[in-house]
């Protein structure tokens, strides 16, 4: 085959401009620390690399939606606690009210007792949190209870706000999986046998006034009653406080995982993407210096 | 017999022999960086012999036969073959870098990320459905999808006008040359050229690139150029190409009233690019689009905002495609307006939620795939069809190369050759000078007689 001086000239510089690129791909997965900058770096890990960090970026928004349930759960557990508290408490009033031992006395002095923890009961029910109400669940703007006073600023009645019973308040916390966030005062208040909770403590209240015993008794069924489902709603706070501590960190799993998954896709190792970057060098230079050598003469140098 | 002025005038033949041969060999030397020349090859021949009596010939030396173009034609159309080839994947190369460019971003500022970025802020207004924070945010998050869009959808609009300025410079460019190959073939009829010559072949190496045409020579020594298998060129008359359009807006080319299908060379790497992988991306990011709209707007619809309205579009509902998707005046106003509740309780967030959930939404493809599994086999496409392309352009390119290296092992000038020419050229007309000297000497010693 001739080799003509052109053709093995252009041939020289074909091959020294393919080795420069391949230093320059290499010198830029050394600086910008990535394998997979563009969709052509590797096709078949780009769709995954845009799936995992979509799911990253999604499961650390799930992971913030937890962490808030949790954190009106944990809110709504410790009002559950003083509700109980002062059930306890009137339900030892009102045993004491039945007694006959207790003069009329002591029961005006408990009825005294009654009618603050009405006000404490009303207060519990209307708590807030943040700017809604931690008991309205999805009717959350409108407080739950409103209470009638007398002129001397006595609860007579209270009555449900919302003409509509309102929802427990959702929030999603994983693909289509959504946890309740608390639960709604209906619920806690509204008794199973038709009674609510205020009506019976404003009856205690007037029967300890008037002195009626019967009444104190009928009060005191309806009372344990309302210690029942005050405990049952703390168990089953409870356990959505449990759903989501085991979700927020099956979540820090899940995104430590992900982020690992990712930063293997995308990462370059840095050990190989040096030692490549070194190699690539010393081919470019060595091409070169065989360029150099190759270029230069021809038979015209040697002739006088 | 033979004479002293006749053996003077076989050496001033050999004088003239020899110094042609060595312009040419100069000829070869000048132009030894030339793209497209072939080397030239001066043919001696010897001269008519004179027979002086039967049986007795007396050589009269040299004369110059011919200069030859050394061109082997299978090799050229190999050339140009390759050329073709090697010109449609680069071509599309090229345009498949300008889309990655525009849809191929896989981080957070990329189409993908930023509709994440869209979808989560829905889920931040729903941990706090009452406030205006996370609407403020939530709106920055619509202008945001809404102006990414936008600009790969103008960007693919603006490629595809580019690439139809591409194509119809590229056919201006074929016109002009086959009306030059004309020109080129009456100057060789002119001049008597039968063979091909360098400016014919510089020319059908560039009309192969354009749209890779082949062609033959007639008896007389013109150019025949096909496209296909209409001809283009015939000798001496040749018919331009004209683009046209189907009714779907298709690239169909037309010369002399026959349709010929380009399949390589410039023009078919830009006419795939526009039919085939940027109308496809540019449809499917539109459909993306309004699916994304629309499905937003159905559910914002129905909810409430802040301020108690409700019947309110989030986007606007007129879009028509990627490249003029906006919010709506509504929210674009007052983001108080972005809904979050359901029942209009501000505390209320199963809109927000709804909305959130779309992201897992299977709603294109017959309700199979999400619009985010979707935009992202649109990219990773993008990048396995770069990928493809570029293999195919490196194997072309290879081959162009071999058959370059080929063609300039036939027809390249070796400085090494030509220097060995030109001292043999060199020794030979010193030779034939010595000659004239000599046969001057023997005149001399003829004359001193007298």
């Amino acid at each position: 085959m001739r080799i003509t001086q052109t053709g093995l000239t252009e041939r020289i510089v074909e091959q020294v401009r393919q080795r420069y690129a391949r230093l320059s791909e290499a010198q830029q997965r050394v600086t910008t620390g990535r394998a997979v900058e563009l969709p052509s770096d590797n096709p078949s890990a780009a769709g995954e690399i845009l799936s995992l960090n979509s799911r990253l970026a999604r499961a650390e928004r799930y992971e913030r939606n937890a962490q808030a349930a949790l954190s009106e759960l944990n809110a709504t557990e410790s009002s559950l606690a003083i509700l109980s508290d002062l059930l306890t408490r009137v339900r030892a009033a009102a045993v004491r009210g039945a007694n006959s031992a207790t003069g009329e006395e002591g029961r005006a002095a408990l009825a005294k007792q009654i009618d603050s923890e009405i006000d404490e009961a009303l207060r519990i029910a209307n708590e807030r949190s943040g700017n809604r109400y931690l008991f309205g669940g999805n009717r959350a703007s409108s407080t739950p209870y409103q209470a009638e006073r007398d002129e001397a600023g006595q609860v007579v009645g209270v009555s449900r706000t919302e003409d509509e019973d309102p929802m427990e308040l959702e929030i999603t916390v994983g693909d289509g999986q959504r946890l309740e966030t608390g639960i709604v005062a209906g619920d806690l208040f509204e008794l199973p046998d038709g009674q609510n909770l205020f009506d019976v403590l404003i009856k205690l209240r007037d029967a300890l006034k008037v002195n009626d015993i019967g009444s104190v008794d009928t009060a005191l069924t309806h009372i344990d009653a309302a210690l029942n489902l005050a405990t049952d709603m703390t168990s089953l706070v409870g356990a959505r406080a449990a759903r989501a501590q085991s979700i927020i960190e099956k979540l820090t799993n899940y995104r430590n995982n992900t982020a690992n998954r990712l930063s293997e896709l995308v990462d370059v190792d840095v050990l190989e993407a040096v030692t490549q970057f070194n190699s690539e060098q010393t081919a470019y230079e060595m091409s070169l210096r065989a360029a150099a050598k190759i270029i230069q003469p021809s038979l015209v140098n040697f002739i006088d | 017999m033979s004479s002293v002025n006749a053996t003077l005038a076989l050496a001033r033949r050999a004088l003239l022999a020899q110094q042609a041969a060595m312009q040419v060999t100069g000829d070869n030397i000048a132009n030894v960086n030339t793209p497209g020349y072939a080397r030239k090859r001066a043919e001696l021949r010897e001269s008519l012999a004179l027979a002086e009596q039967p049986g007795l010939l007396l050589g009269t030396g040299v004369d110059l036969d011919a200069v030859r173009t050394i061109r082997d034609r299978f090799v050229e159309q190999q050339v140009q073959r390759s050329m073709a080839d090697a010109a449609r994947y680069e071509t599309a190369g090229q345009q498949l870098q300008l889309l990655e460019a525009t849809l191929g971003d896989l981080g957070e500022t990329g189409l993908s990320g930023v509709l994440d970025s869209f979808w989560n802020a829905w889920l931040d207004l729903a941990r706090d459905p009452a406030s205006l924070a996370p609407r403020t945010v939530l709106r920055e998050a619509g202008r945001s999808i809404s102006q990414t869009f936008r600009t790969a959808g103008q960007n693919l609009a603006q490629q595809a006008s580019q690439l139809d300025e591409q194509i119809d410079y590229r056919i201006k460019r074929f016109n002009v040359l086959i009306a030059q190959l004309t020109q080129a073939n009456m100057n060789a009829l002119r001049s008597g050229v039968r063979e091909l010559d360098d400016a014919r072949a510089r020319l059908l190496d560039e009309l192969s690139s354009l749209a890779g045409v082949s062609y033959r020579m007639n008896e007389t020594g013109s150019v025949i150029l096909m496209l296909g298998n209409v001809m283009v060129v015939d000798g001496a008359s040749y018919r331009e190409m004209e683009r046209t359009f189907d009714g779907q807006g298709a690239n169909v080319f037309v010369i002399g009233g026959n349709q010929v299908v380009i399949s390589s060379g410039e023009i078919s790497g830009l006419v795939s690019m526009r039919e085939d992988d940027l109308a496809h991306i540019r449809a499917r990011l539109d459909e993306l689009a309004i699916t994304f709209v629309q499905a937003v707007n159905n559910i914002h619809q129905t909810g409430y905002g802040l301020d108690g309205s409700t019947g309110i579009y989030f986007f606007d509902p007129s879009v028509t495609g990627a490249f003029d998707i906006a919010l709506s005046a509504d929210v674009q106003r007052n983001c108080r307006c972005i809904a979050a509740s359901l029942n209009g309780d501000r505390s209320d967030n199963e809109i927000a939620l709804s909305i959130a959930d779309l992201a897992d939404a299977p709603l294109l493809d017959g309700q199979r795939t999400t619009i985010g599994d979707s935009l992202a086999a649109l990219i990773a496409g993008i990048g396995a069809r770069m990928n493809d392309n570029q293999m195919l352009a490196e194997s072309t390119k290879l081959s162009l190369q071999q058959a370059e290296s080929w063609r300039d092992s036939v027809s390249g000038v070796s400085i090494d050759e030509e220097m060995t020419n030109l001292i043999r050229y060199q020794n030979a007309f010193n030779a034939a000078a010595k000659l004239v000297t000599t046969v001057e000497k023997m005149m001399d010693v003829l004359l001193t007689i007298v």
